[in-house]
């Protein structure tokens, strides 16, 4: 087929971005979970034949980076053959291009007339999959098998019909299958919306064009990224960072980075980086690849449209069996929240030193996950919650950092106050920024957040896995490190907070599973800062001023960091 | 010169192959292919030519920790 003009190739590439959101604000609108409806937590996309994604939306950059992998393993996995109009595949093994055992893949085959044309996909973050803890974040897992019921491909509907075995299975072992039912539905929902647009799309321009369009998309943003790759000065990029602990031991597990820029060609060599943790802070090879794809995408031209092409010039390397690739059976649910924006900081800050003023500091890298489940005292029903709070993103060369956002895979809301308490026995009694929290700077880094809850239920069952609670997101060319973050609890009757180590004995006091909390029990949620971009002393007053009428610094740090006076 | 190979392997067969350059779990075809005296097997041409150019050179033959 003769090349498409510019204009169609435009308006077929935002038909199908449009597409994605229009399946994003169904999921939003519909489905039974926090995590969907208020969090966002999903991604909505589309598929040529071949598993090269051709569209997307501003959804979370980790399902992103690692969709491509998911269905390309699904369609190898069962054959192109296998697939007819009205079935869904659901898909959730980390083994098989998925980036942790929460994340679910369903996938629906598009047809035009007798004849597969595409796919459309939903993966979303099910807030409860079984395993050994509530909310299936099970901080101290040291197998797979801990994490929760592992789905590799296969039919949940079939030409229309449930396949009830499968449902049966799933539905079992969820502890809210009520809410895992009503989820599911909303994910199905919003392939069926994608289904009809792509008829809509195919009836439009025929199948010819409609495939010939995604590869010339897929091309067009190869040949862009390669071009913006040509820009970055060639060389060979050293960084590194680590986890602080594994949630099963105290030790810290290292990330150890070399990219090589190479002409029109990155190359991200992790192979030096430690042996798989005991416990679920690896990461997925896709995860490791789609935060290596984030950090490039974030330095490069922000109008590269985001499908398989832009990724083809980004290449990995990485050994099994290590923090950045886990060989089965090692758990990995914490690799995408908390290791994921860890490995991206540090491609970004690899990348600080070829591109610095495209560059930022680090930001919070920690999802603050906190989960909890129980009896509801005023319905009688097992609830199940998966929480996460947003920190401060790293400033850069043009402006202060962002405060209270998810990490960097995750571009998630932050659950109001409001919702909390409608939805589940906890009382709110602090949401606030954290003064001083962000690495100080020319440019400043934003902010984190600190949420006091307060149990008025009889007894709720929480789990937590944070990270960066004593590392410290760095700062760049100057600029200072943002603070850590931190997880306290403070029994009813106690006077003061403490850890979870102190006060239950638990081995990390960030990471552990199923402590349970009485009602009038506290716990503080903390979320670090981003760090800082270039010299304090380079910071305008009158942006200080503001910092400190505003309450976001206090007046002893803008005279220490700033030698400001007010 | 290389070589698509299918994995053929049972519908039940839970074993993993992974590619010796970048890693990656191979589901079911995979390229083979002779290199540094040793038969390789990658998910796709294209790691087979990182790895001879950057793997082989600093002597990160395919392992894992």
């Amino acid at each position: 087929m003769e090349k498409i003009d510019s204009v169609t190739l435009s308006v077929i590439n935002n038909a199908l971005i449009n597409a994605c959101r229009e399946m994003g604000t169904a999921m939003m609108r519909t489905s039974y979970s926090p995590i969907f409806n208020e969090g966002l937590d999903f991604s909505c996309i589309i598929f040529n034949p071949q598993a090269e994604m051709i569209g997307q939306a501003e959804f979370c950059p980790t399902m992103l980076g690692s969709a491509q992998y998911a269905v390309k393993w699904t369609i190898e996995e069962l054959g192109l053959d296998s697939f007819g109009p009205g079935d869904v595949i659901i898909h959730n093994d980390p083994y098989r291009g998925q980036c942790h055992m929460p994340e679910h893949l369903v996938l629906k085959p598009v047809f035009h007339g007798d004849e597969l044309r595409c796919f459309v996909g939903n993966i979303a973050h099910l807030g409860e999959i079984g395993g050994m803890a509530p909310g299936s974040f099970a901080a101290d897992a040291t197998e797979v098998y801990q994490e929760g019921l592992r789905l590799p491909p296969v039919k949940i509907m079939q030409r229309g019909e449930y396949v009830k075995d499968v449902w049966r299975i799933i539905l079992t072992n969820h502890r809210t299958p009520k809410t895992s039912w009503g989820d599911l539905h909303a994910m199905i929902g919003s392939l069926n919306i994608a289904e009809t647009r792509m008829h809509e799309l195919l009836d439009r321009y025929g199948p010819e064009m409609f495939a010939s369009a995604g590869e010339q998309l897929l091309d067009y943003s190869e040949r862009w990224m390669r071009s913006e790759i040509s820009e970055i000065p060639n060389g060979v990029y050293r960084f590194e960072d680590c986890m602080e602990d594994d949630g099963v031991t105290d030790q810290p597990v290292w990330m150890r980075l070399k990219l090589i820029v190479k002409d029109d060609e990155i190359i991200a060599d992790w192979t030096d980086s430690d042996p798989q943790s005991l416990g679920p802070v690896n990461a997925t090879f896709v995860v490791t690849a789609a935060a290596t794809y984030s950090a490039v995408l974030h330095v490069t031209n922000k109008d590269i449209p985001v499908n398989s092409g832009c990724y083809r010039p980004i290449r990995l390397i990485t050994n099994p069996g290590t923090l950045v690739n886990v060989r089965h059976p090692g758990p990995s649910v914490g690799g995408n929240t908390e290791t994921h924006p860890h490995l991206q900081n540090v491609v970004m800050a690899a990348l600080s030193q070829a591109v610095p003023e495209r560059a930022a500091a680090a930001e919070a890298g920690t999802a603050c996950n906190f989960l909890f489940g129980g009896v509801h005292p005023e319905t009688g029903e097992y609830y199940t919650n998966y929480h996460f709070d947003g920190g401060g993103w790293g400033a850069t060369a043009e402006h202060d950092g962002n405060s209270v956002m998810c990490p960097v895979n995750g571009n998630c809301r932050n659950t109001p106050a409001e919702v909390l308490e409608t939805k589940y026995p906890f009382l709110t009694l602090e949401y606030s920024l954290r003064p001083d929290s962000g690495g100080d700077g020319k440019f400043r880094g934003g902010l984190g957040s600190k949420r006091v809850l307060r149990v008025v239920g009889p007894e709720i069952t929480v789990s937590a896995l944070l990270d960066r609670t004593r590392t410290h997101p760095w700062g760049l060319f100057g600029g200072g490190q943002g603070e850590s973050g931190s997880l306290l609890v403070k029994k009813k009757g106690d006077s003061e907070f403490r850890t979870f180590s102190e006060v239950y004995g638990t081995v990390s006091a960030t990471k552990f599973t199923r402590i349970a909390l009485k009602e009038g029990d506290e716990v503080v949620i903390s979320s670090p800062g981003g760090g800082g971009y270039g010299p304090p002393a380079e910071r305008p007053a009158e942006e200080v001023a503001d910092d400190v009428r505003q309450g976001l610094i206090s007046a002893e740090a803008a005279r220490a960091s700033y030698g400001y006076e007010s | 010169m290389g070589e698509w190979i299918d994995k053929n392997v049972a519908w039940y067969d839970q074993s993993m192959t992974y590619c010796a350059c970048c890693g990656l779990v191979i589901p079911k075809s995979y390229w083979e292919a002779e290199v540094g005296g040793n038969s390789l097997v990658f998910c796709k041409p294209d790691c087979e030519r990182l790895y001879r150019e950057h793997r082989l050179p600093e002597g990160k033959k395919n392992g894992s920790a």
